[in-house]
């Protein structure tokens, strides 16, 4: 049997105009990401419209229609595969409700692409004030994307086409903003491509001749190359997280006829064994796992990134509900929080935060109201360091350090620990106007169980 | 490279260390080199520096022909001994670190900001010719029943009757969960600015004999 490559999630961010959406469907295209008999009859057809040489143009065009009649399911799923990974492309979209998905979504990003455009003109905006380069950026770094690539676009539009002296102005100008949000340049790759005739996405180009290679610094040596999709395969694969304790958040629980009680949820992180015995909070229930499906069979071991269906024993469908996380009573086990200390970025507030905001946070699949009890400090968003004590209020922008206290009992843990349970988008007037990341946790002294607090300063 | 602060004393004292073997900043005539460092100075140097001094009374002979010497200027930073860097107050000048990120660009030069004004401008024009888009996104939609038991073609049939201004719904299947639980995932294509997911979660959830939840399996641009 052939071992299966590893997963990962590339999240493609950029402006608008940046020529996103071109290069993933290049990618996908040439990576064998489109369902082959499909693609023969877009080819066929285009060669009968004479549209050989745009082929590429038309077949995307051809799968955007699709795309927008909702033909097919499969083709909202981007997959291809590099020589070491299989990949999952999201290509962001502006959509308002975006960010909030990324966060508390099924799909974690493990890499971000940012796609700028190196057209004239066009690069000027999309690092302006009002374009979206510099804010998707910052949100990738601030929900933990660690790892970044950018593609400086369009190569073939600059004047000069194919201009080293475009292509260093943009590693100039990206570069300094995204030194400017936390990244460390030394380790992102920059690389020239053209996404329309895609120069340098899978084959080097002759084109230009100027360009050495990218290269990115990496914990086990460095990296480099010439291509994009070079690049992608030399990526860290993410950390399996099989050796940490269980976390599990639950999505639904189903009473079934002749079986009983079974919750269903993805596993964060850690292992599910039949035979284990669960904790499950804020529900404070504990019980045994009788078996675990997963696609309707039977498995004996659940590992992280399964979404799995299990089995417990004496305990009532009512005494659970989504938002409960699932873990080994006996390591670890899980706590609702009095209340947390979270790193919080205020988005797109349209007036003023003061201690006492109660928006409602997502955080995993609990959907809770909690109160920013205390504003403690106003922090300088690259550094981390503290620009005012106890800020009186907070605008759209702005990132503060800020005690929240939940109002009715919540299950969440510090991001350092447990990543996917300790980032939350705070929504009011039907929009994310804040977003998060947990940096210590208050546990509840009321828990049955005493036990360390794996609190992280 | 460079000769520390060359407006404090300790920067004269390396000046003067480092001319204590040379005639010269670099090379062995004068040139831009020493234009260079000696348009930093504020003041001569003082006559215990006399390796400093010297050079200084030197170059300022050179005066009316500061301009004629060969070579080319370069910054401070380039010339004196390994191991100083230049602190020479408005010497090098690409401290830019401390501006807000969504603060306005003032420390950029004049001509940087013609040029990405005029190349913003170009591209306003271009770009209002063009007829406007309709972003859209396309998402895919999980939708749980309560048990093995619900009617998942009523779910389905009751999902589709939601209509909504800019909402397409596409294709959908079953998809197998455990112990004879089915999902139902269903694809939509929604106009950005009129369809969000907060209001498709409401819509769904009004079913409640139906459906227990509703997740988003994948959120993509069109």
């Amino acid at each position: 049997m052939v071992k299966e490559k590893t997963h990962v999630n590339v999240v493609v961010i950029g402006h608008v105009d940046s020529g996103k959406s071109t290069t993933t469907g290049h990618l996908i295209y040439k990576c064998g990401g489109i369902d082959q008999r499909k693609l023969e009859k877009f080819e066929k057809a285009a060669a009968q419209m004479g549209k050989s040489s745009f082929k590429f143009a038309w077949v995307l065009d051809k799968l955007k229609t699709e795309r927008e009649r909702g033909i097919t399911i499969d083709i909202s799923l981007l997959k291809f595969n590099t020589q070491k990974y299989t990949m999952t492309i999201i290509d962001a979209p502006g959509h308002r409700d975006f960010i909030k998905n990324m966060i508390t979504g099924t799909s974690q990003a493990d890499v971000g692409l940012l796609v700028v455009s190196a057209a004239k003109g066009e690069y000027e905006a999309g690092v302006s004030r009002s374009g979206q380069t510099r804010e998707h950026a910052l949100l990738a770094y601030t929900l933990g994307v660690k790892q970044i690539i950018v593609c400086v676009n369009k190569m073939d539009l600059t004047e000069p086409p194919y201009s080293k002296a475009r292509f260093d102005e943009v590693v100039r100008g990206v570069g300094s903003f995204l030194k400017k949000i936390g990244y460390d340049c030394a380790t992102v790759p920059f690389v020239p491509i053209s996404g329309w005739t895609g120069e340098n996405m899978i084959t080097a180009t002759q084109r230009m001749p100027w360009f050495q290679g990218w290269k990115s610094r990496q914990r086990e040596g460095n990296a480099s190359g010439r291509t994009l999709l070079e690049v992608l395969d030399s990526i860290q694969p993410p950390v399996r997280t099989a050796n940490k304790p269980l976390r599990l958040p639950l999505q639904d629980v189903y009473k079934i006829g002749g079986v009983g009680t079974v919750p269903v949820g993805k596993i964060e992180s850690g292992v599910l064994k039949a035979g284990m015995t669960l904790m499950f909070s804020p529900a404070k229930v504990t019980a045994e796992v009788k078996s675990i499906e997963m696609h309707h069979q039977g498995l004996q071991t659940a590992l992280p990134g399964h979404n799995v269906g299990f089995n417990i024993k004496n305990v009532a469908v009512r005494n659970l509900r989504r938002g409960d996380v699932a873990g080994n009573a006996q390591h670890d086990p899980p706590a609702d929080v009095s209340s947390f200390e979270a790193q919080v970025i205020i988005l797109n507030h349209p007036g003023t935060v003061k201690a006492g905001y109660s928006p409602v946070l997502d955080c995993h699949t609990a959907h809770v109201t909690c109160r920013f009890a205390e504003l403690k400090e106003k922090l300088d968003r690259r550094s981390g360091k503290q620009l005012e004590d106890h800020p009186q209020t907070l605008m759209s922008g702005d990132a503060a350090t800020v005690r929240i206290v939940p109002i009715k009992p919540m299950c969440v843990e510090s991001f350092f620990t447990y990543p996917s349970l300790g980032r939350f988008a705070a929504r009011d007037l039907k929009q994310t106007v804040a977003v998060g990341v947990i940096k210590s946790v208050q546990k509840d002294q009321g828990g049955k169980l005493s036990h360390k607090a794996q609190v992280c300063k | 490279m460079g000769f520390g602060d060359l407006k404090s004393a300790s920067g004269i004292k390396v000046l003067n260390d480092f001319l204590s073997e040379r005639s010269y900043i670099e090379g062995y005539v004068p040139s831009q080199a020493d234009v260079a460092v000696f348009e930093s100075i504020s003041a001569p140097p003082t006559a215990d520096l006399c390796h400093a001094l010297r050079w200084y009374n030197h170059i300022k002979s050179y005066n009316n022909q500061k301009s004629s010497l060969p070579g080319v200027k370069k910054p401070l930073g380039q010339y004196g001994p390994a191991g100083v860097a230049d602190t020479t107050s408005g010497g090098g000048d690409d401290d830019d670190d401390d501006i807000d990120l969504f603060g306005s660009d003032d420390e950029e030069d004049a001509e940087t900001a013609r040029l990405k004004e005029e190349r913003l401008a170009e591209y306003a024009a271009r770009k209002s010719k063009k007829p406007t888009l309709i972003a859209k996104s396309s998402i895919l939609l999980d939708v749980k029943p309560w048990d093995d038991e619900t009617d998942m073609s009523k779910l389905e049939e009751c999902v589709r009757t939601i209509q909504m201004d800019g909402l397409v719904w596409g294709q959908s299947k079953l998809v197998p969960v455990g112990y004879g639980i089915k999902k139902l995932q269903i694809g939509c294509v929604v106009e950005d600015d009129k369809v969000g997911t907060d209001l498709l979660e409401e819509h769904i959830l009004a079913f409640e004999d139906f459906v227990q939840s509703m997740d988003v399996a994948a959120f993509n641009k069109i």
